[in-house]
């Protein structure tokens, strides 16, 4: 997306001027201003009479100084100097303590306090949305209904669908403690990646941040959530966006849909079923930090590491396996078609699961406390030598304003790396451990990081976690795995062995130069130097070590470099989960298997008919061997019919011109291997939800599926791909025999169809190859008797007036 | 193609003064950024040719001030693209007289040294393409641009996407789309494309809307797949489309017959299959792409036409 390094200047202005050019000779073209006579003179018209892609006409020409195709100039970074800007930690929102109502119909509400925001805490947090009361209410679609969208005075308050469907599962097990009213809005002034640069436009940047009302504005960096097992949360989901979607900044679109990737939470908070919500609206997410396995391992909570922090140096056990604890995870939009511009415009904040073992407490010693790098002021969750490192991509136009091809199929690349929002910014450390989570939060970028010292040696490291998932023993190495959209890893880096005044860089290895995939790695000499094309290669920020630092735990508390560093990095981290025989094979094919044009290379024809060398579909999915399917993107593809059974899935990648970071949502694999490919220590049977297939790879996991059910999905985390169809639905049936799980999920739950006068649903098609139970399933028409259109297939309704009537005559059919 | 005759130049002249009647339109109300972004600055405004050898701008006379699905083809296309242009027909049907009023379809072609006009006029009679749906070519510079510029940037023809693009001249938005999504979701895409459509509140939905094909729901293995994989071009029991109405034809044809040619139909006709060429002659500029579907594919979908074909005559024999 960026001309190289050393483009001459001369090259880059051209780049810049040429779609100026183009497009004034075209527009004086049509104004009569001048004419074809004229064009042809100056040798501007081929002989058809059309402009020529001519150096100067077109970005795309090519010139004698381009170097790579895609002339778009680099982004300018003015005076800015790298180091000259203090790293923004994550801004850490702390949670509002949530109390219980008993309503006389026996429904459990959970209150927000008044003080939350000014004007009121908002509406308490209940199982179904508002809009089912938005729909039953006889005001209607009108301002006097006392559950409108306050600010446009269209549809319901709350964006999440009405009835049963989307009501929140296991609502009283998991119920609420605490809640985060957060928001996605304009960006204020004063947002931007460097002191140097100039403000973001306040619809150029949509960033999440602490919602203060509707009249607030949001700000870098984005937050930071600490979540822990045994504490249900409500995240509620403000949309402060501008009302008309148009205002955008050139992209983004205005209906957000939050995804908390990877937590292990009902389909209606996992925020990626089609539930996107319009501006004035809310959403409240459900998420129960539900330990996997609930309904079948520990079940009796008598095994202290299947734990959360109380807060007072205590555990509270919960059911579940403790070896699928999560720890570092974070939350996104979800928008469908537009997840990549949104979460390039900021729609996106971290949160860390803190547990028995992983505690974020260095010092507290209860034989289950794994006392990893963190800090000892706060009872669990301290940050102080615990850092959230959210590190993406980005690229400005000549005034310095993020922009984004909103075209591209292939992946956007931006050539700047920022961390936490800001550009090549320093963190001063003390000589010590620390623990770094370092998400590669960038839309189509692959990075591969190390640290280097300031003779250019590379520092060693202890990895410690995958995608939020403990490895079994700490792996030492001097350099990170390519690390693809969304993956997490988890490092401790032990800075004791540095004087006061060392310097410390972390560094990019990866080359990239189009959004299909990396180039290569480049050895530390080559990046420091930025000896490449990809001017993300390079330094991305630097450690400084110093001698005193104030906590962010407790701001005027200070941390010396003299205090003893009483953390530990244990021999073991977790146990192993073993790989057994599964009960179900899958095998899904993304990419295309094709090899290009499949017509007579010479005569470019096809007589008397071209031979297929593949369907040109963007995945295919095989079940135990049936045969290959792919119509559609929006179908549910795979029907995962009973919980707890183990499935083996190979993911393979199909084409070997690109890479995909494959995700799964809701479960985590055991990575298994790699076919026969090499797999590397950081993945081999380590728990993941996002892999790297590689171009032309494969890589095969065990999982399985529980406590939840409803539509989710898996697809490539390239968002840009994502939004392209790469992306599969799957569909889980709660268990019938398991009274705790959710009665309404042992169906299929049809499709939400949201509108800004209110949701309707539609009946999902079902592949016949990814259902297991034949034709034994139903679509569910159990939505709790709400007076909801059910329209199976038929046209979506702006059925906000709780219309009666025209879908549910067609219901009935769907039986026979 | 020739020189600017001198209605054209009339033409142009009256397109100036629009130009200038918008330009203090513009300058009353400020317009958003993205129409400034993706606008007549961004849309190479290059000359192509529609399937009647009409020569169109493409911003000025084609996307300017209007809403648009845009896709990529090539007529010579024996894969998934004719399913595609198929699900560009089935989205012409759901938007009803949208389109050609309000709603514009354009499918551009890829290779334009083969598509001249006359053999996408053919494609487009195929597909039953009414007047609002353009089929488009142009010099192969141009249509490089154009597509690079558009989002489809596949290194090698059968390389190239199936999704489409939806936008507004108008407001400069644009979203890439998908056309094998549920119809009824499509259409709503590009009705919302209207500012005024969402800003009605409560709004009844056109016509157009409410006649929108039902998918109901699976309750048998073929189903699904005629849905998805048939029903853009065939019908059972409601007359020829695109292809041939499917109804009795399991007793038409023998099942060997039937199961060939699903599966490989390409084969089929370039074997010189007597009833695959009648069927190539009976529908002119169109033929059945090789859909991948396997022995069992093909047992369901049978099974699933014959089922509805019995079904067709009960209701009918009522």
């Amino acid at each position: 997306m960026y001309l190289p390094f050393k483009t001459s200047k001369r090259r880059i202005r051209e780049a810049e001027n040429a779609r100026n050019n183009r497009s004034e000779i075209v527009k004086a073209l049509s104004q009569g201003q001048i004419n074809r006579r004229d064009l042809f003179k100056w040798g501007l018209f081929t002989s058809a009479g059309l402009l020529l892609c001519k150096n100067g006409l077109s970005p795309f020409a090519n010139s004698a100084f381009a170097q790579v195709p895609i002339g778009v100039p680099r982004s300018p970074i003015g005076s800015a100097l790298p180091y000259t800007q203090l790293l923004n930690r994550l801004a850490y929102e702390p949670p509002t303590p949530l109390t219980k109502l008993v309503q006389p119909n026996g429904e459990w509400e959970a209150v927000w306090p008044s003080s939350r925001v000014s004007g009121g805490g908002g509406p308490s947090s209940k199982r179904l949305s508002y809009h089912t009361d938005f729909s039953a209410h006889p005001a209607g679609n009108k301002p006097a209904n006392p559950f409108i969208n306050p600010i446009t005075k269209r549809g319901p308050m709350e964006g999440r669908p009405p009835g049963e469907w989307f009501g929140h599962q296991r609502w009283k097990e998991f119920f609420p403690q605490v809640g985060y009213a957060l928001a996605f809005g304009e960006c204020a002034s004063g947002t931007k990646f460097h002191p140097a640069w100039p403000d973001q436009e306040a619809n150029r940047m949509w960033p999440m941040y602490n919602f203060e009302g509707f009249g607030a504005k949001g700000h870098f960096p984005i937050p930071l959530l600490k979540g822990r097992y045994g504490e249900g949360i409500i995240m509620r989901a403000y949309n402060n966006l501008p009302v008309d979607r148009t205002n955008n900044g050139g992209f983004g679109r205005n209906e957000p849909s939050t995804h908390f990737h990877n937590a292990h939470n009902g389909a209606e908070s996992d925020g990626a079923s089609n539930a996107f919500h319009f501006p004035g609206t809310f959403y409240d997410y459900h998420w129960g930090t539900t330990l996997a396995r609930h309904d079948m391992i520990n079940r009796d909570a008598t095994e202290r590491r299947a734990s959360g922090p109380d807060g007072h140096g205590g555990l509270v056990q919960v059911p579940g396996d403790w070896r699928e604890l999560q720890g570092t995870l974070w939350f996104h939009d979800h928008r469908f078609f537009f997840t990549a511009e949104n979460v390039y415009k900021g729609m996106a904040a971290m949160m860390n699961y803190y547990s028995g073992p992983d505690r974020g407490n260095e010092t507290l010693n209860d034989g289950v406390n794994l006392r990893l790098p963190s800090g000892s002021l706060l009872d669990y969750g301290n940050l102080d030598f615990d850092v959230n490192l959210f590190i993406s991509d980005l690229g400005a136009d000549q005034d310095g304003q993020c922009h984004f091809d909103i075209f591209t199929t292939e992946g956007f690349v931006g050539d700047l790396l920022t961390v936490n929002q800001s550009w090549q910014p320093y963190m001063e450390v003390l000589p010590r451990k620390y623990r770094f989570r370092i998400l590669n939060g960038s839309m189509s970028r692959f990075i591969q990081l190390c640290l280097a010292d300031q003779n250019g040696r590379l520092v060693p490291f202890q990895f410690i976690a995958n995608d939020g998932n403990f490895v079994v023993r700490p792996i030492t190495s001097q350099k990170l795995d390519e690390q693809g959209s969304a993956e997490r890893y988890d490092i401790v880096v032990d800075f004791s062995k540095f004087k006061i005044g060392d310097k410390i860089t972390l560094v990019n290895l990866l080359q990239q130069t189009d959004g299909r995939k990396p180039d290569k790695a480049l050895s530390l000499a080559k990046a420091l130097a930025k000896d490449s094309p990809d001017p993300a290669v390079g330094p991305v920020m630097q450690f400084r070590v110093v001698s005193q630092v104030e906590s962010v735990d407790v701001p005027g508390y200070f941390h010396y470099a003299s205090y003893p560093d009483r953390s530990q990095v244990p021999l073991a981290l977790t146990e192993q989960i073993p790989i057994v025989a599964p009960v179900r094979e899958r095998h899904v094919e993304f990419g295309r298997s094709g090899s290009g044009d499949s017509r007579d290379p010479r005569t470019g024809e096809c007589n008397p008919s071209c031979p297929e060398t593949a369907t040109s579909f963007p995945w295919t999915i095989k079940v135990n061997g049936e045969s290959a399917h792919s119509m559609n993107a929006n179908r549910i593809s795979l029907l995962i019919p009973k919980p707890g059974e183990v499935e083996h899935w190979t993911y393979q990648n199909g084409g070997g011109g690109w890479d995909h970071p494959i995700h799964l949502h809701f479960e985590e694999g055991v990575t298994m291997n790699r076919g026969n490919d090499s797999i590397p220590a950081t993945e081999n049977l380590v728990r993941k939800d996002v892999w790297r297939l590689r171009p032309s790879g494969s890589v095969k996991f065990q999982v399985r599926f529980g406590e939840y059910g409803g539509a989710y999905v898996a697809h490539c985390h390239n968002t840009v791909h994502e939004d392209f169809a790469m992306l599969l639905r799957y569909q889980i049936l709660t268990d019938r025999d398991n009274p705790k799980s959710s009665n309404v999920h042992v169906d299929i739950i049809p499709t939400p169809i949201p509108t800004p006068d209110g949701c309707t649903y539609m009946t999902p098609d079902v592949l016949v190859e990814g259902n297991p139970l034949g034709n034994a399933v139903m679509v569910s028409q159990n939505n709790g008797g709400s007076s909801i259109d059910i329209a199976p297939g038929s046209a979506p309704r702006s059925g906000s007036s709780g219309g009666s009537g025209s879908g549910s005559g067609k219901s009935g059919k769907n039986k026979s | 193609m020739s020189a600017m005759s001198q209605s054209g130049t009339w033409r142009w002249s009256r397109i100036v003064r629009v130009i200038l009647l918008w330009a203090w339109i513009g300058s009353l109300t400020a317009a958003p950024l993205s129409a400034a972004t993706w606008g007549e600055t961004y849309i190479p405004n290059v000359p192509f040719v529609t399937q009647d050898g009409q020569t169109v701008h493409l911003y000025d006379d084609l996307i300017k001030d209007k809403i648009v699905l845009i896709n990529f083809i090539y007529t010579g296309c024996k894969e998934v693209c004719p399913l595609v242009t198929a699900r560009m027909a089935a989205v012409q049907h759901a938007l009803g007289d949208h389109v050609g009023r309000d709603i514009f379809l354009y499918s551009i072609t890829l290779d334009p040294l083969h598509d001249t006009p006359a053999v996408l006029k053919q494609h487009a009679q195929a597909f039953h393409a009414g007047p609002g749906w353009l089929f488009l070519t142009g010099t192969p510079d141009d249509i490089a641009l154009v597509s690079y510029k558009l989002g489809e940037r596949g290194k090698g023809l059968t390389d190239h996407g199936n999704g489409a693009i939806a936008g507004n001249g108008a407001t400069g938005e644009w979203e890439h789309t998908s056309l094998f999504q549920d119809m009824g979701q499509l259409a709503l895409v590009m009705l919302n494309m209207d500012p005024a459509f969402r800003a009605k509140k409560g709004n009844t939905l056109g016509s157009a809307y409410a006649d929108m094909t039902a998918i109901p729901y699976v309750s048998q293995p073929g189903q699904a797949l005629f849905v998805k994989a048939c029903s853009s071009c065939h019908t059972i029991g409601q007359g020829d489309r695109i292809g041939p109405d499917l109804a009795g034809v399991t007793a038409r044809r023998e099942r060997a017959w039937l199961s060939r040619f699903l599966q490989a139909p390409n084969v089929m006709r370039a074997k010189q299959d007597p009833i695959a060429a009648a069927l190539s002659a009976r529908f002119p500029g169109v033929s059945m792409p090789n859909l991948g579907l396997s022995e069992t594919d093909v047992g369901d979908l049978l099974a699933y036409l014959e089922s509805r074909t019995a079904w067709s005559a009960t209701v009918g024999a009522k």
